[in-house]
């Protein structure tokens, strides 16, 4: 138990590190990087075009 | 019936160029045009006294088109009269400031030098470095297949120099502004330019920034107008056999049990067969409408309504009894970088009409290079500014009136002294109207959007991986679109016939 725990931790750390760089990034990229991220699941499907 | 070796769906100019190499090559060849008139986005219409383009407004990148000319074994000058125009365009600020550039790299720095000194410098570094990238071959890259992640990969062997150029696919076109240029103006007087790829500043993959470096290697106009270029084409392939055929709209691509494409049916009925079909077409409308999504796999169904349309621009075109104070063929209207990039997110995305004091954009006076365009002492000043296809809460054709004369009002009252007083003839193109006059959805210039995610591979394959036989050019597959880009797609796709079928 305490061990599944351990690794809900880490992978919300990640999260939350991934979180505060996002935020700390200029307006300009946040736009930039939240509309790519949204085209990424498109990407597969384009491919076979 | 005649059967074809190849029956191609669009006279624009990846089609006829597909066409036109192809007939060169000893195929018989048959172009379909739904119009009653050849070019699509790169033409010329006789309004009246005046010749007006709707659509491209000057060609460059010629290297490229010098390559497609080659193929049909001639060269782009000895077939069309070409005037260079020099300055290659002027920036009007929002300060009402004026800066003219002209063809020279030195004699543009000097001009850059007198409203930012340390951008001299900085301009020079940027000419410098997209130079390497020419004198590496990188052009080559637009007009390479890039069907498969083969094809990606080879193209790096092949041309080391977008090795070297990677950051730039990765970069936005901002970033590369930004990377060599201290001064808001200046990076203003190069803004705009990333809509020539569809984008804003913040969105256009940074390799891009090479266009108003690319204008320095020269900018055309093709005496007698845009329609020029086509004409040229469709003369070319003509004397190879090549067939078009205009008012002639498919509605039907035929594709057999096996997954091939047989030909097209047309809307009257007649049915053409031929052993392989080229598309010029947006794919959309050519996967969703006409092959049909009975005969599509789920993924390609998926991959292909994932797209964003491109932008659209509403685009005026005046007729006019005076002189206009212009300096150059093209005039940009710009605004600060940020406040761009915030209209294309936070209002164009939107469906927001601008107001004429929020506008930016370009002006085309075609006449300072071509007088033949318009009467003795008449001028063309053609608009091109912001309006995305989609509007909110209101349609094209309930602004188009209102929309045309306040900026045409605003812009007499601001920019161009007289404008509104002497306009003979106002013919307005709205994004509806282009989607009407070419049957190309939301009057997408470029068919789809042009960011990282919809380059190369990730664009239509040329060589459709859906059905066999069936090939694309255009502003729908790779290099995207714009006049030497999209000849270079036709090119492509006549490569692959020829190796393929």
């Amino acid at each position: 138990m305490k061990h599944n725990l351990l690794w809900l931790w880490i992978v919300l750390g990640i999260l939350a590190v991934i979180a505060i760089v996002i935020l700390c990034l200029p307006k300009s990229k946040r736009r930039f990087l939240s509309y790519f991220l949204r085209q990424v699941p498109s990407l597969i499907a384009r491919y076979f075009v | 019936m005649t059967q074809y070796d190849a029956v191609i769906i669009g006279a624009g100019l990846g089609g006829l160029t597909t066409g036109a190499v192809l007939a060169k090559r000893g195929k018989k060849v048959l172009v379909l045009e739904q119009s009653g008139q050849i070019g699509g986005c790169c033409t010329t219409y006789e309004v009246g006294k005046y010749k007006y383009d709707i659509g491209a407004s000057v060609v460059e990148m010629l290297p490229i088109i010098d390559g497609v000319f080659a193929e049909l074994g001639t060269t782009f000058e000895k077939e069309v009269d070409l005037i260079q125009c020099d300055p290659i365009y002027s920036v009007i600020f929002p300060d009402n400031s004026r800066l003219t550039i002209p063809m020279s790299v030195e004699g543009a720095a000097d001009e850059i030098g007198k409203i930012s000194p340390e951008d001299r410098k900085g301009f020079l570094e940027y000419a410098k470095t997209f130079e390497a990238f020419i004198e590496g071959n990188g052009l080559d890259f637009f007009t390479m297949p890039m069907n498969t992640l083969g094809d990606f990969m080879g193209a790096f062997k092949k041309i080391p120099v977008l090795a070297k150029f990677n950051k730039y696919f990765f970069m936005t076109y901002g970033d590369v502004l930004n990377k060599f240029f201290k001064s808001p103006k200046i990076k203003q007087s190069m803004a705009y330019q990333s809509f020539y790829s569809g984008h804003s500043p913040e969105q256009a993959v940074g390799i891009f920034a090479i266009i108003p470096y690319m204008e320095h290697k020269g900018i055309y106009y093709p005496r007698g107008g845009m329609i020029k270029i086509p004409q040229a084409i469709q003369r070319l392939g003509e004397k190879s056999g090549l067939e078009v055929r205009v008012n002639a709209e498919v509605v039907k691509v035929i594709v057999d049990d096996s997954r091939r494409a047989k030909g097209v049916v047309l809307k009257n009925g007649e049915k053409i067969e031929a052993k392989v079909v080229v598309s010029n077409i947006n794919a959309r409308k050519l996967y969703i409408d006409l092959v049909g999504e009975e005969n599509l796999p789920s993924i390609v169904k998926t991959g292909i309504k994932s797209y964003n349309l491109s932008k659209s621009t509403p685009y005026i075109c005046l007729g006019v009894d005076y002189d206009p104070p212009l300096d150059a063929h093209h005039t940009l209207v710009t605004r600060d970088v940020e406040e761009i990039n915030a209209f294309w997110w936070e209002k164009y995305r939107k469906g927001y009409l601008p107001t004429p004091q929020e506008q930016f954009g370009l002006i085309c006076c075609p006449t300072k290079a071509d007088p033949s365009l318009a009467p003795k002492g008449h001028h063309i000043v053609a608009l091109d500014f912001q309006g995305p296809f989609k509007l909110a809460g209101q349609t094209w054709d309930d602004v188009k009136e209102e929309f045309s004369e306040s900026l045409v009002s605003y812009l007499s009252e601001r920019i161009i002294p007289g404008l509104k007083d002497h306009v003979q003839d106002m013919t307005v193109s709205t994004p509806l109207d282009f989607e009407r006059r070419l049957l190309n959805p939301g009057g997408a210039f470029y068919c789809f959007q042009q960011d990282l995610s919809a380059q190369a591979v990730f664009r239509p394959a040329s060589k459709s991986k859906a059905i066999k036989g069936l090939y694309l050019a255009g502003a729908s597959t790779h290099p995207g679109g714009g006049v030497p880009t999209v000849m270079a797609s036709g090119v492509i796709a006549a490569n692959q016939i020829v190796q393929y079928e």
